[in-house]
């Protein structure tokens, strides 16, 4: 997925304000993804059962100043509740733009907008399906990043936030759910933790 | 940038697309013939009612229609899907005329067989049909389990045998009511019976021999005539069986007070088959399939090739220039059904001249 060229290519890149980075972020999010539990429960579906979502995800920046930066990132949430017959699963995939700002002393902050798609996949003994809730999604965060070799090289940075989806219309189609599960905002603070390689902003 | 935000106004649109609405009702167009038997209300008026009680204590209402001449075969005749017996008063008055004893039920949740409340079964026009998912005897559309009318139809039958011990019984049904007769079949057998006839049967929802649409967004499915509501079926298979899940909505000119426009889970399933294989294979005696050429429901060649499962089907006879409703109104389908009871053995295909 992340060639070895493109992470070469990135670490040997001329220093210069218009630099680039990549990387690796795991960005548990707590939210409101056990909020249908008790419609999911009374259907004969198992519920999710926790805010808990462990979520990855890739991000790249380019900086366009040495402190002001556009980003580009995509996530990818996972966690199974178990039950009989069938778990529920629930997936979130995001793809997000965004701008941010280094402040000085490694504090930054950026604003993300994109799109998620969040679902939960669930069965009983007689029907089942997909909660589809696929809308625009925002993402303001803060953060703390170190850049351990400096000013090109890897980098950490932590992270706190909040996410907020709008799922737009229905959440799904399958006609043998007599309600529509509908959902206006699904919420969550998020925390990460993030490694990279290159450019990371001005010391 | 401008093309993003055009996708983004495009893909919004699209999920905000309004639904389909379901149409008004359609039971197809009537013939000519059918539509002067209409206007000048040709249907004759019913004689006095008579009542079997359930195994819950329901009057089952029932019309007889006395042949003229005794110890001829006798017929129950089982309605379809939103009608009630007193409809059915042609084929009556023609197989009494030919010799042959008809009853005309009202199945349980119809015409004279219904209880608008649980204390309240005088004939009356439903005002609303309450999808609370309570049930009592009689309630309109609704049955206890999805067996209940089948063992209903034993206990006419029951009776009819009482009444004339030495008359051959045929079982003979219209449209979901065929459905029933052909789901007692597929329960009891035939051995009681001297034979079936089935006008016009619809036999299984998993296998509609009509064009399927949907509407509201897929949330509703069926024909113009007859359409499931599929959140309230989910709600009656996750247990709520009294739930109304199947609307039947007939044009203004063919709706009568009694009718019942409403069936629970446990009525739609009790009026076709459990299993159409099963079902056919179990339709061992004589039996006689008439089929409307201008049913705009069926489609004649598909339940000309289902007929032709039967193992005792005796004959196929195709109704011209009828409709699924007009088949009921036809004095020459009485006079077909009557030559069947009396001498049910095979002939071949034939069709049937138009007409009341």
């Amino acid at each position: 997925m992340l060639s070895p060229l493109l992470l070469l290519a990135l670490a040997g890149a001329p220093e210069s304000p218009t630099s680039m980075s990549l990387s690796f972020g795991f960005e548990p999010r707590f939210g409101t993804y056990a909020a249908l539990d008790q419609r999911l429960t009374s259907y004969g579906y198992a519920p999710v059962g926790s805010a808990f979502l462990p979520t990855w995800g890739l991000r790249g920046r380019a900086f366009f100043t040495p402190n002001f930066f556009g980003q580009l990132s995509m996530s990818y949430g996972l966690r199974v509740a178990p039950g009989s017959p069938a778990p529920t699963t629930s997936t979130l995939t995001e793809t997000m733009a965004g701008v941010g700002y280094h402040f000085g002393l490694g504090f930054f902050a950026s604003l993300d907008a994109g799109f998620s798609a969040f679902t939960q996949s669930v069965s009983s003994s007689v029907d089942g399906g997909a909660l589809v809730y696929m809308g625009p999604s925002l993402h303001p965060r803060v953060g703390w990043l170190i850049q351990l070799t400096r000013p090109w090289g890897q980098f950490l940075a932590v992270t706190a936030g909040f996410n907020a989806n709008f799922p737009v219309a229905a959440a799904h189609s399958n006609p043998l759910w007599e309600d529509p599960f509908t959902r206006t905002t699904i919420s969550a603070f998020t925390i990460g933790i993030e490694a990279g390689l290159g450019y990371a902003g001005s010391p | 940038m401008k093309y993003a935000v055009l996708i983004s106004l495009l893909t919004l649109a699209a999920c905000s697309a309004p639904c389909e609405p379901v149409p008004p009702g359609a039971l197809g167009e009537l013939t000519q013939w059918e539509q002067t038997f209409l206007r000048e209300r040709r249907l004759p008026p019913v004689a006095s009612r008579a009542a079997v009680l359930a195994e819950d204590g329901l009057a089952l209402s029932f019309t007889d229609w006395r042949a003229t001449t005794p110890a001829g075969p006798v017929v129950l005749l089982v309605h379809g899907s939103s009608a009630h017996g007193a409809l059915y008063a042609t084929l009556g008055k023609g197989l009494a005329e030919a010799g042959v004893h008809a009853r005309l039920v009202d199945l349980r949740g119809h015409g004279h067989s219904r209880c608008v409340r649980a204390d309240d079964c005088a004939p009356q026009a439903v005002t609303a049909y309450i999808d609370d998912g309570a049930t009592w005897p009689g309630r309109p559309g609704d049955s206890a389990d999805a067996h209940q009318l089948t063992r209903d139809v034993q206990a006419h039958l029951q009776a009819l045998r009482a009444d004339f011990p030495d008359a051959p019984l045929f079982l003979v049904g219209h449209s979901s009511g065929a459905g029933l007769v052909t789901r007692y079949v597929e329960m009891n057998g035939m051995s009681q019976l001297g034979g079936v006839a089935l006008l016009a049967p619809f036999l299984h929802a998993d296998q509609p021999q009509n064009t399927l649409q949907t509407w509201e967004c897929g949330r509703v499915v069926g024909s113009s005539y007859a359409r499931v509501n599929l959140g309230a079926l989910g709600d009656a298979r996750r247990g709520n069986p009294h739930r109304y899940v199947l609307s039947l909505d007939k044009p203004a000119s063919l709706v009568d007070a009694l009718d019942t426009l409403q069936y629970t889970y446990t009525t739609m399933n009790g009026m076709h088959v459990a299993d159409l294989d099963t079902a056919m294979n179990a339709l061992t005696g004589p039996t006689l399939w008439v089929s409307a050429d201008k049913d705009a429901l069926l489609d004649l060649t598909v339940s000309r090739r289902v007929a032709e499962r039967a193992p005792g089907l005796t004959t196929f006879v195709t109704a011209l220039d009828t409709s699924h409703v007009g088949i009921i109104w036809s004095m020459n389908v009485a006079n077909l059904l009557a030559e069947f009871a009396k001498n049910p053995g095979l002939r071949p295909a034939q069709t049937l001249a138009p007409g009341p």
